[in-house]
């Protein structure tokens, strides 16, 4: 009788334990999720090309959504004429990036990169460019998606 | 009891002895999560931002030096780390102390935004967006905008320590 007490006390706790660790492994996974697709959409920002300069803006829409992404599409027609004229490529990686809030509706992620950037005004040359970015992003049809994102200056 | 029952009775305490064996692996056997690219925070929430704040406002003390404090800083500050980080800090400080001192100068550094990079209930990664402004001899202040990777651990005392900055 005791045995079989212990085998149901035991057998309760350890489907609360299995249900707090299901809970904990899909918290988690949220992490790995919003830093995966903050990377991608960071990327994206700061990789421009002149010459590809529609895909490029194309990759960068695919990760957004809501306001920034119709900002960013209504504004691609003059991002592409400008990144042309000036004959603008922009390179870069995420060197590090952070989760500053997360929610299982919304994030907010901060990333540095580093890179290069050459255009008209470099003489074509290719200058050392560090960035630090803040974005925030929203869970919509199973994706992270970026609704806005800024880059990071002085503190006041 | 009859040979059978026996057996039965065996049977029984065998299955129940397993599933007892079964469920203590289950809750105390299995190892702690260790952080991936896929799970890269297996701590809670607010225990994760507890500790990036934590490193947020030791680097804010650690990289705001003044001429006047020099020695007094160092000193302060090798408290916040581990004794290895102590001894990189003091090794990569003190041969600057003579160009702070004869140019006068102070570093005020302010956090910017911070954020968990990766975290277990060891050690936690914390990237720190850092604003710098130095001034010499009286003059206006130089900004730098710096990035940080800062590294705590937990201490045997149950706090955090810097274990590791990197800047880039």
């Amino acid at each position: 009788m005791r045995r079989r007490t212990t085998v149901g006390l035991g057998a309760a706790l350890t489907w609360r334990t299995h249900s707090d660790r299901a809970d904990d492994a899909t918290r988690q996974e949220r992490y790995g999720a919003v830093l995966a697709a903050a990377d991608s959409e960071v990327t994206a920002f700061v990789n421009m090309h002149y010459e590809r300069a529609s895909k490029s803006v194309d990759a960068v829409a695919a990760g957004a959504t809501g306001d920034f992404r119709d900002h960013y599409v209504r504004s691609a027609a003059k991002v592409i004429r400008v990144l042309e004229r000036n004959r603008s490529t922009m390179t870069g990686h995420v060197v590090w990036s952070g989760v500053t809030a997360i929610s299982p509706t919304r994030a907010t992620v901060i990333a540095a990169t580093s890179g290069t950037v050459s255009n008209t005004r470099t003489g074509g040359a290719h200058e050392a460019r560090d960035f630090r970015f803040r974005m925030t992003l929203a869970h919509e049809h199973g994706r992270w998606l970026t609704s806005n994102i800024e880059f990071v200056g002085a503190a006041r | 009891m009859s040979r059978r029952t026996t057996v039965v009775l065996g049977a029984c305490a065998l299955v129940l002895a397993t599933a007892v064996a079964g469920e203590a692996w289950y809750l105390w056997g299995t190892a702690s999560p260790t952080p991936t690219a896929h799970r890269p925070v297996v701590i809670g929430d607010i225990d994760a931002q507890s500790v990036v704040d934590d490193a947020a406002a030791d680097a804010a003390v650690i990289f705001s030096t003044s001429w006047r404090r020099y020695d007094a800083h160092l000193t302060a500050v090798t408290s916040l780390m581990t004794s290895d980080m102590a001894t990189r800090y003091r090794a990569t400080a003190e041969p600057v102390r003579g160009k702070v001192l004869a140019t006068r100068s102070n570093t005020v550094t302010r956090v910017a935004a911070s954020g968990v990079v990766r975290a277990d209930s060891g050690e936690v990664l914390a990237l720190l967006f850092l604003d710098q402004r130095t001034s010499a001899n009286g003059g206006p202040p130089s900004y730098a905008a710096r990035r940080a990777l800062v590294t705590m651990v937990h201490s045997d005392d149950g706090g955090w320590l810097v274990a590791n900055v990197q800047t880039r």
